[in-house]
């Protein structure tokens, strides 16, 4: 057991790796997210097209293969479309992939809350006078958030174990230190063994922090 | 006066910089001897040594990155990087792809099977393809051994692996019959699994099987004919007065510097 | 992009077609066979089936598909003990692995899934079996299964389409089901784009088919308000 003391730095390393992977896949797809709700809920209707026909293809789609899609395929789309070439190192086409996968659940699990916010709420925000723009901004927003959260923090959870899938196209996070440990080590159950331990973890504190937060949000309801 | 010396130094110091280029290097560094990440994280092996004696020779910067195989030559046609050395093959479909350098080194291929196989003591290429018939072979995802085994061994089974070590695992396991790699790379595993594995059949070269290619040699981006040039002399100048085989002998214990037929 | 590699590419990715639904239909339905003694086990009143199935959801739930097919195909075989045993002849073979890790995998959330479904059948249901006599076998498989599981029928469709992306899993341990053929394509012709969006297409057709085919079993016996909502997503 010793050998996993001696890489246990290294597997660290790809953990932090890891969260900063799935972390700003969240964030990012977040904001497609809302960019997504807003113009679903504002837009002209080819929009809504367009962001209908994004989210079901994305969520019919293996996850692994968009990584691929946007990892062999992403840099060359990008080099061509801004005319000069774009620098895409591993994490960032990791993020730009895992964002394009979760901002369309989180499209709907925003949409999803959306509709949960009673429609009074609505009324009574423009019966006072606010702009559609306002009433989105200032009322229902902030409350659809707080009924999202449930939706949110299980897609975190669905992130953070995405993020090993990245390790496919080379990405240093915690599954491919893992990888790289057994191979040199040629002890593959031990670590693949630890490195699920160390995911377990993780989801673990994670459903933690995600349960203070609903309770949270749900407070005054 | 002043002004003269000023713009002087001026001149001097754009003269420097337009000398020296910032080149960007791609490789795959998970392939010992050639090239492989140690504990501080940098990219060692004869590939890097090789890279910053050209580098040095055509009055470059260059600096290394590392990343997986099948996305470097991609990677150097969006000019992620100017050049890529990686134990890489020059092959036809490549060539199409890319410009290739002179070759700098020819390694020999072998294949292996599980210490204790029947096929271990057959000596005669001839005779290990016919026993392979039939057989499953373990080769790297779009390796040059891949296209090795589907066109002269289209009776066997090949089995895809990510890494090397896959390779020798899945040996070791039985779930496959054979593998075939760098006879450097086998050694390399056979030194971490003692008594494991077991070579068969012959050293193999593209004398043997022309898919292997035509010799490793250092990608660049086509139509980079400046850059290619200065490589090509430099990797010449290497091989002519013995630095490849020094760099060689260092990391594999014998010369595989590239011998023109 | 070039419109004769898409050409090129769709006979090559239908190589992949056989395998990827071979994959899909056993771990689906291994997986569905599994949960339902799972599910049973994470609502038991005795703590020596609950706790097991809670550690076992637990586990499989917090950790990745991939990390769990690695542990099976490769730290299995590495194990000699593995090597001389029985189940040799079954873990040796990768498409075997890959179907066992999906469904063990599939089973773990669609057992919480069944148990959820279980705790909200109302207590009178329980109490009115009981006091008819029923038997608790034939509560089960008379009264509380035929409800929770016409319920979870969305679900259930939901499942074999997360099952259908999980399959794409099995090219990292050497399967040339739809992406591995896809990816050994690229290798060889550098073109990304078209080889995987070929691919794509394939997969979402092959999800549209089975959703088609779920919305068919929920009209016949789905309970009506409920309907195969669109895939969520699960690692």
């Amino acid at each position: 057991m010793s050998v996993i003391l001696t890489y246990l730095p290294h597997l660290l390393q790809g953990l932090v790796v890891t969260l900063q992977v799935a972390a700003g896949s969240f964030v990012i797809g977040l904001l497609i997210a809302v960019l997504a709700v807003f113009g679903w809920n504002f837009g002209p209707r080819p929009l809504r097209w367009f962001i209908s026909a994004y989210v079901t293809i994305v969520r019919g789609l293996p996850e692994l293969l968009i990584i691929f899609l946007v990892f062999y395929g992403g840099t060359v789309l990008l080099s061509g479309a801004f005319g000069t070439y774009v620098e895409v190192n591993a994490l960032t086409a990791g993020i730009c992939a895992l964002s394009v996968v979760s901002g369309a659940y989180l499209t709907e699990i925003l949409r999803g809350a959306l509709l949960t916010v009673p429609q009074g709420q609505w009324e009574a925000a423009t019966s006072l006078g606010l702009s559609r723009m306002t009433a989105f901004r200032d009322v229902v927003l902030p409350q659809m958030l707080s009924y999202a959260v449930p939706g949110l923090g299980n897609q975190w959870l669905v992130i953070l174990k995405e993020s090993a899938l990245v390790s496919i196209i080379g990405l240093e996070e915690l599954m491919r230190k893992g990888v790289v440990a057994a191979g040199a080590t040629h002890s593959p159950m031990t670590f693949y063994l630890t490195v699920g331990a160390l995911y377990v973890a993780i989801t673990g504190v994670s459903t933690l922090i995600i349960g203070a937060a609903e309770r949270r949000a749900a407070r005054g309801r | 006066m002043k002004t003269l010396a000023l713009s002087s130094l001026l001149a001097c110091l754009l003269a420097g910089t337009a000398m020296a280029d910032n080149l960007r290097v791609g490789t795959s560094a998970d392939f010992p001897p050639w090239e492989s990440v140690n504990e501080a994280g940098d990219v060692i092996g004869f590939d890097r040594d090789v890279i910053d004696e050209v580098c040095k020779r055509i009055e470059a910067e260059c600096t290394v990155a590392n990343q997986a195989f099948d996305g470097l030559l991609p990677a150097l046609q969006v000019g992620k990087f100017d050049m890529v050395i990686s134990g890489m093959s020059i092959t036809e479909e490549r060539a199409e792809q890319v410009d290739f350098s002179g070759a700098y080194a020819e390694p020999p291929y072998r294949f292996a099977v599980a210490a204790g196989s029947d096929l271990a003591k057959i000596e005669k290429r001839e005779d290990l393809e016919a026993a392979l018939e039939g057989k499953v072979i373990g080769v790297q995802t779009g390796s040059t051994h891949e296209a090795v085994v589907r066109a002269n061994l289209p009776k066997s089974e090949p089995r895809l692996y990510e890494r090397n070590e896959q390779i020798a695992d899945d040996l070791n396991a039985g779930r496959i019959d054979a593998g075939l790699l760098e006879q450097s790379v086998w050694e390399q595993l056979m030194e971490a699994r003692e008594g494991q594995l077991s070579f068969a059949g012959p050293l193999l070269s593209s004398a043997d099987y022309a898919e292997f290619g035509n010799g490793t040699a250092i990608a660049m981006r086509k139509g980079s004919d400046e850059l290619k040039k200065r490589v090509d002399d430099a990797v010449a100048s290497m091989l002519a007065d013995g630095r490849i085989a020094e760099l060689s002998n260092k990391w594999f214990g014998y010369d595989l510097s590239y011998k023109a037929k | 992009m070039s419109p004769d590699i898409f050409i090129k590419a769709a006979p090559v990715v239908l190589q992949g077609l056989q395998l990827t639904l071979i994959i899909t239909i056993a771990s689906f339905l291994l997986g569905q066979l599994l949960a339902l003694p799972l599910g049973l086990a994470r609502q038991a009143s005795s703590p020596l089936l609950r706790w097991p199935a809670a550690v076992y959801t637990f586990l499989i739930r917090g950790s990745p598909l991939l990390v769990q097919l690695f542990i099976i195909y490769y730290g299995l075989g590495q194990i000699p003990a593995v090597r001389n045993s029985i189940l040799w002849p079954i873990l040796r073979e990768p498409l075997y692995c890959g179907i066992i890790a999906i469904s063990l995998n599939s089973a773990a959330y669609m057992a919480e899934v069944v148990a959820g479904a279980l705790r909200r059948v109302p207590k009178g249901q329980t109490e009115a079996c009981i006091s008819l006599g029923i038997s608790r076998r034939h509560r089960l498989t008379d009264v509380l299964l035929p409800q929770v599981y016409r319920e979870l029928l969305p679900n259930i469709g939901n499942e074999i389409i997360l099952v259908l992306k999980s399959s794409s899993l099995a090219s990292a341990v050497t399967i040339m089901e739809i992406t591995g053929v896809a990816r050994a394509f690229t290798a060889r012709t550098f073109a990304p784009f078209e080889v995987f969006i070929t691919a794509g297409i394939l997969y979402l057709a092959i999800g549209f088919a089975f959703t088609f085919l779920f919305r068919l079993l929920e009209r016949r016996y789905g309970i009506t308000g409920t309907r195969t909502p669109a895939p969520e997503a699960s690692a």
